[in-house]
């Protein structure tokens, strides 16, 4: 039986394929030499934006200390191939909410790859077990453009998360920075090789991310939307 | 000398002829990305998982008879297990925008589709984008076609109650 509601389905799902952006064909020898999963092949650029003065403020990254191996039991919970007891907490920052944002790594069994996860935790509880991630090989293949974000689940009633956060391999980088709408800039917990931290929704479209050395030289700067 | 799309393959045949791989890709691509965005309600999700299905036939070590339906089920299982997993990793930092029309989220339904459960939404998809019967969508999806039956019927109620 075809109804007014499987003719609009019809439809609509035509409208959205033919909005659809078809990037280019990623090279063969790229998928080729992938070993692992969620490998991926982004055409993120970066643009060379400069960021006039930095001011750390706002976020400030509480002490990664050791894994948990609890939260990274939880973190890596759906994860096939990661033994959690293996996880490296490279970040635990307060974020909003009364929240605090933890980050693992682990390596991959049968592969080159380690693979990130993240969980939002509120009075030592988990809140959120986003068990989503990356895997990659950070080691070779990875640069500040190749990390991972995420959100909370939006708050009831809300369509929006009220904020993203980001965690990106800072290479040598051993401070670095978000900036966004009106000048605000904010400090990103830099720890291990790297950098995490948070935006607000409403500034998540457009960003600069940078990363100096210890000389206060440049050593990295993205420029884009965090988020989908 | 290419392959077409139905002839049998192999992980080793395709990497020994990158043309081989090239026709495969280049006639499947775009149909898989705009499939895997239906099914994920993400431009940059449904790159993602075209690009792991095709990355799944590359390391395929055993024959498969048709790489295009292979792909096809690649995308769905992918893209239903981002959606139970809530796979948040996404591109980020992209110097190009999107050069077409965002997603038309003023659409009730389209908002109703990517709010229901990945594999009701598969089902509707599959249903209704790719004209798949329901044995079908029930070979994509590893299960019965009364499974299928019963997903989409929830999936229609459901979108009946929220679009009413």
């Amino acid at each position: 039986m075809t109804d007014v509601l499987e003719d609009r389905l019809r439809q609509m799902l035509q409208s959205v394929a033919a909005t659809t952006a078809i990037p280019d064909v990623p090279a063969v020898s790229d998928a080729a030499g992938v070993p692992g999963r969620r490998r991926r092949w982004r055409r993120a650029g970066i643009a060379a934006i400069a960021v006039a003065g930095l001011s750390a403020a706002g976020l400030s990254a509480a002490a990664a200390g050791g894994a948990f191996s609890h939260d990274a039991a939880v973190a890596y919970a759906d994860w096939e191939n990661i033994d959690p007891a293996t996880a490296t907490k490279i970040a635990d920052i307060p974020v909003p909410g009364h929240q605090r944002l933890e980050v693992f790594i682990a390596p991959e069994s049968g592969s080159s790859f380690s693979c990130i996860a993240d969980l939002l935790v509120k009075k030592h509880s988990p809140v959120d077990n986003p068990d989503g991630g990356v895997c990659d090989n950070f080691k070779t293949s990875g640069s500040a453009r190749n990390g991972m974000s995420g959100s909370p689940p939006p708050p009831p009633g809300k369509t929006q998360a009220p904020f993203w956060y980001f965690t990106l391999p800072a290479g040598p980088a051993t401070a670095s920075a978000v900036s966004y709408y009106g000048g605000k800039v904010h400090s990103l917990a830099v720890k291990d090789g790297w950098a995490t931290g948070w935006v607000p929704t409403r500034y998540a479209s457009d960003v600069t991310i940078t990363g100096y050395d210890s000389q206060g030289h440049v050593t990295y700067q993205l420029t884009g939307p965090i988020g989908s | 000398v290419g392959v077409s799309a139905n002839q049998p393959t192999s992980a080793e045949a395709l990497v020994d002829g990158a043309s081989d791989v090239d026709v495969v890709y280049r006639a499947q691509w775009a149909g898989l990305v705009r499939l895997g965005r239906l099914l994920t309600g993400s431009q940059q999700l449904g790159e993602e998982v075209a690009q792991d299905a095709f990355l799944g036939l590359l390391r395929a070590t055993r024959p498969i008879e048709s790489p295009s339906a292979y792909l096809r089920r690649s995308v769905v299982n992918l893209a239903i297990n981002a959606g139970k997993r809530r796979s948040r990793e996404v591109a980020y930092l992209r110097r190009q925008r999107e050069e077409v029309a965002a997603p038309p989220e003023f659409d009730e339904t389209w908002q109703a589709l990517v709010a229901l459960p990945p594999r009701q939404r598969a089902v509707l998809v599959l249903r209704y984008y790719e004209d798949l019967s329901e044995q079908e969508i029930a070979n994509v999806l590893g299960c019965r076609p009364g499974t299928v039956k019963s997903l989409a019927s929830r999936a229609l109620d459901h979108l009946r109650e929220e679009l009413s």
